[in-house]
């Protein structure tokens, strides 16, 4: 959009990606062959693979700079199919390839098929080309998504059928039900945590957008929570978590977090009477008595919002269970220092700063005039907020939900070291075990399940967003 | 009738309204004005609590506004902000259906009268009711804004600076078009501006403000006539003889005036130019044209003799006496033919007629001067 506006002929963008896609065709490096899993390999070009793909990708890189070089009615289609049809030859391509090497191979039982820089390089070209269609083509989203999806989709079938012989599927293979588990567990954390985040960052946001002594205790702490080192969050929770697992019984929390919380409605309902100063230091006050009950609710909540998470993605309710009785130590619902309590912590303080900015900005930013009316039409302040500011705010807030979302997807792959799980699992394996392909079997579904959470929460907000503010 | 007794609203040490005492009449347009800072703003909002007043009491009827929860009393006062303030992801339609919704109006009612208010305001319902703020000009838009406070029919209704969001000659047309309303509705309403000619043109009466406390309440042609402080005529201007000929129509001053029609005999027109030196020349009551005493002598057939008037020559009787008198001095005559809507000549205005008005206002101007 940038580059390419509708009135140029020459299409910069596109004309890059079939270089990058040239390049990487003819470069040295396509797949990568090792005797077996461990072993340095070596690398084979694309032309090498003696496959007619090759050409044929070859033909479609030439065809596509030609074309974005003469401008004519439609050309957007052009591009777009040819973008499509260089992504169905480079995946070809690759499956066909990597059993042309494994028969050719030695020994094909052991022996790996990596991909190699040419294959990166031509995603890169492909994603460059697909980015330089949809900046002429129209501005209908309905044009937009049939210009894109038809390729996703034969993406995704011709890696389901033909990647059989890729080390990443062989590595897929070999982790069996681990990667499904890893991959429900890593969105079952990042999605709890998001959604924590909005339970706590949203009202919060609307309290700092109320009054300016909130702002400034709002604002900076959860900027602050984001400059904490994750592994130091989860050391400083260890123990106090382990203890409370152990030593506090289902019941006993339950219970206390209740007597918090109707001590803190107790407060709030008094200091609605209080006038002046002293309505300050009563919030305040609540906020102390009601601060530790909440918290222990909160985890409680997130823990077990946490399983029905997992339950519900692998679509098998029965695997939810809850402590038979309320005598129960919390550590049977999973409050524990190693685990998931530690991780959704963590992963919920990480996950606020987005939403509490987005929000609070989002009100601030509601017109004067707008509020000044709803209030002389005689809206009660919990009106003004739900009619008329929240709504007015609603495309900032998914904004920052959106945000927060495709930063716990990347941030979660930390959650391994606390005893999580997740997908960082596979990297940190491939480390060990020096396979790149397994650490790759673990990045690249972080890349596509943030890409697509993504591309689904920007289509929510677009959906959400009142017409007259579009 | 809304009342104010001993009103006064104090931040800390700074006074904004002192111990202001004032009725509203019902009915009646009150417009609040003053320079900026004088209270004008305050004192409307008190009335409908947007500020608790520190002390005094004010009435609407035998209400007292503070005995009222102060959210049921809002939403029975209307109410129009000075930057219109429409919601903008509600639709024009949704927009007018706040207070009733509020009031938990049936939906059907309250789109009823939604599309009742689109028509009295001139905007076509099946045009407009959907539309989104943005998509409304200017105008429109505050339109629909005073459409908004009229929704549940409220007896009063206050306006802080309704037109002041609109380009000039819109906001004349819509200052016109409110008149026309109000002249139907009848509702009781205080306004505030800053801007005296708005005041002049829209008031019942108006109320000058200063520093806090009202300087003067009365007619606007009492206040322009007889301003009572100094401060009063200061702020109404050195020209306000001239402000005071814009509360006249024209049709007011107006005085018969002699006409031809342009089938007359020349017998007719001797006799008519024997009276006076210049007579106005009609087709079927229509202005035409004038005849004079030379021309006809020099040509005594009325058709070939006159002279012809574009339309626009003649005052409108809907004018008002100043844009007349602009007109006289930018055409360099001394009185003009007055014609109706219709293009009938009605009678004619002139200079004797308008000093004759506007002497009353001379021992003030010398005083002033």
């Amino acid at each position: 959009m940038l580059l390419a506006t509708t009135g140029d002929r020459l299409n910069r963008v596109t004309v890059l990606a079939a270089i990058v896609g040239l390049l990487a065709l003819l470069g040295p490096s396509w797949l990568l062959l090792k005797a077996n899993r461990l072993v340095a390999g070596e690398a084979v070009g694309a032309f090498a693979l003696s496959s007619p793909y090759a050409y044929a990708l070859l033909g479609v890189w030439g065809l596509l700079l030609v074309v974005s070089f003469f401008r004519f009615p439609g050309r957007a289609w052009g591009l777009a199919l040819l973008c499509t049809l260089a992504l169905t030859l480079a995946l070809l391509l690759i499956g066909a390839g990597s059993s042309a090497l494994l028969a050719a191979s030695s020994d094909p039982e052991r022996a790996r098929v990596s991909l190699q820089g040419g294959v990166w390089l031509t995603l890169l070209a492909l994603y460059i080309g697909f980015f330089g269609t949809l900046g002429e083509a129209p501005q209908r989203s309905g044009a937009r998504a049939l210009m894109v999806l038809p390729g996703l989709a034969l993406a995704v079938v011709l890696v389901l059928t033909s990647f059989g012989s890729v080390g990443l599927a062989q590595e897929l293979t070999s982790q069996g039900g681990d990667f499904t588990a890893e991959v429900l567990r890593h969105l079952a954390l990042a999605g709890t945590s998001v959604l924590l985040a909005c339970a706590i960052g949203i009202p919060a946001a609307i309290w700092a957008a109320r009054r300016e002594e909130a702002a400034r205790l709002v604002l900076p702490t959860a900027s602050f929570l984001q400059t904490i080192p994750s592994l130091a969050l989860f050391g400083i929770m260890l123990l106090p978590l382990a203890r409370l697992g152990r030593e506090v019984t289902v019941g006993e929390a339950l219970l206390f977090s209740a007597v918090g919380l109707a001590l803190m409605f107790a407060a709030l309902f008094l200091s609605r009477r209080v006038s002046g100063r002293a309505r300050g230091l009563f919030t305040l006050l609540t906020m102390l008595i009601a601060l530790l009950p909440v918290l222990l609710l909160t985890v409680m909540v997130a823990v077990v919002l946490n399983d029905v998470f997992v339950a519900l993605f692998s679509l098998d309710l029965g695997a939810l269970t809850f402590p038979s009785s309320l005598s129960a130590p919390l550590s049977s619902l999973g409050v524990r220092g190693i685990g998931t309590a530690p991780a959704l912590i963590a992963l919920t303080l990480y996950a606020l700063l987005p939403i509490v900015r987005n929000t609070y900005t989002g009100l601030v930013e509601v017109p004067g005039a707008a509020t000044e009316a709803g209030r002389g039409m005689g809206m009660s302040p919990g009106q003004i907020l739900r009619r008329v500011e929240l709504p007015l705010a609603l495309p900032l807030i998914m904004e920052g939900v959106r945000a927060s979302s495709v930063l716990s997807i990347g941030i979660t792959t930390v959650a391994f070291l606390i005893g999580a799980g997740g997908l960082g699992t596979f990297i940190e394996r491939g480390i060990s075990q020096q396979v790149p392909d397994l650490i790759l079997l673990g990045a690249l579904p972080i890349i596509g399940l943030a890409l697509l959470a993504d591309a689904l929460l920007r289509g929510l907000g677009q959906l959400v967003t009142p017409r007259g503010l579009r | 009738m809304i009342r104010l007794e001993g009103v006064s609203k104090r931040y800390g040490e700074q006074v904004a309204v002192q111990e202001t005492t004032l009725a509203f009449p019902e009915g009646e347009l009150t417009v609040l004005i003053g320079p900026s800072g004088c209270g004008k703003t305050t004192t409307l909002k008190m009335i409908n609590r947007l500020i608790q007043p520190s002390s005094g009491r004010i009435f609407i009827g035998e209400r007292e506004v503070t005995a009222v929860d102060p959210q049921d009393l809002r939403r029975g006062i209307g109410y129009v902000i000075q930057s219109i303030g429409l919601f903008p992801h509600m639709t024009v339609e949704e927009n007018i259906q706040v207070v009733p919704r509020l009031l938990g109006w049936p939906k059907a009612r309250s789109a009823a009268r939604a599309h009742e208010l689109l028509e009295l305001i001139g905007l076509e319902p099946g045009r407009y009711a959907k539309s989104y703020p943005k998509e409304l000009s200017g105008g429109q838009a505050q339109r629909v804004g005073v459409a908004r406070a009229l929704a549940v029919d409220p007896p009063v209704l206050l306006m802080d600076e309704p037109f002041g969001a609109v380009d000039p000659l819109t906001r004349e047309r819509l200052q016109d078009e409110f008149l026309r309303l109000q002249g139907e509705l009848k509702k009781t309403i205080v306004m505030v501006t800053h801007d005296i000619d708005e005041a002049i043109k829209l008031g019942d009466r108006v109320c000058v403000m200063n520093v806090g406390a009202v300087e003067q309440l009365g007619t606007p042609e009492e206040v322009l006539a007889n301003p009572k402080t100094r401060f009063v005529r200061q702020f109404v201007g050195s020209d306000r003889a001239l402000k005071r000929l814009s509360r006249l129509r024209v049709r007011e001053l107006m005085r018969p005036a002699a006409a031809l029609e342009l089938s007359a005999s020349a017998k007719d027109a001797e006799a008519a130019l024997a009276r006076q030196r210049t007579v106005y020349v009609t087709r079927s009551g229509q202005l035409v044209g004038w005849l004079d005493r030379r021309a006809f002598a020099f040509d005594p057939v009325i058709e070939r003799a006159y002279t012809e008037v574009s339309p626009n020559y003649a005052a409108s009787e809907g004018d008002d006496v100043r844009q007349a008198l602009s007109k006289m001095l930018s055409q360099g005559v001394a009185e003009l033919p007055v014609v109706a809507a219709s293009g009938e000549l009605v009678g004619l205005l002139d200079l004797t007629g308008i000093l004759a008005v506007t002497v009353q206002a001379a021992p003030d101007a010398a005083e002033a001067a």
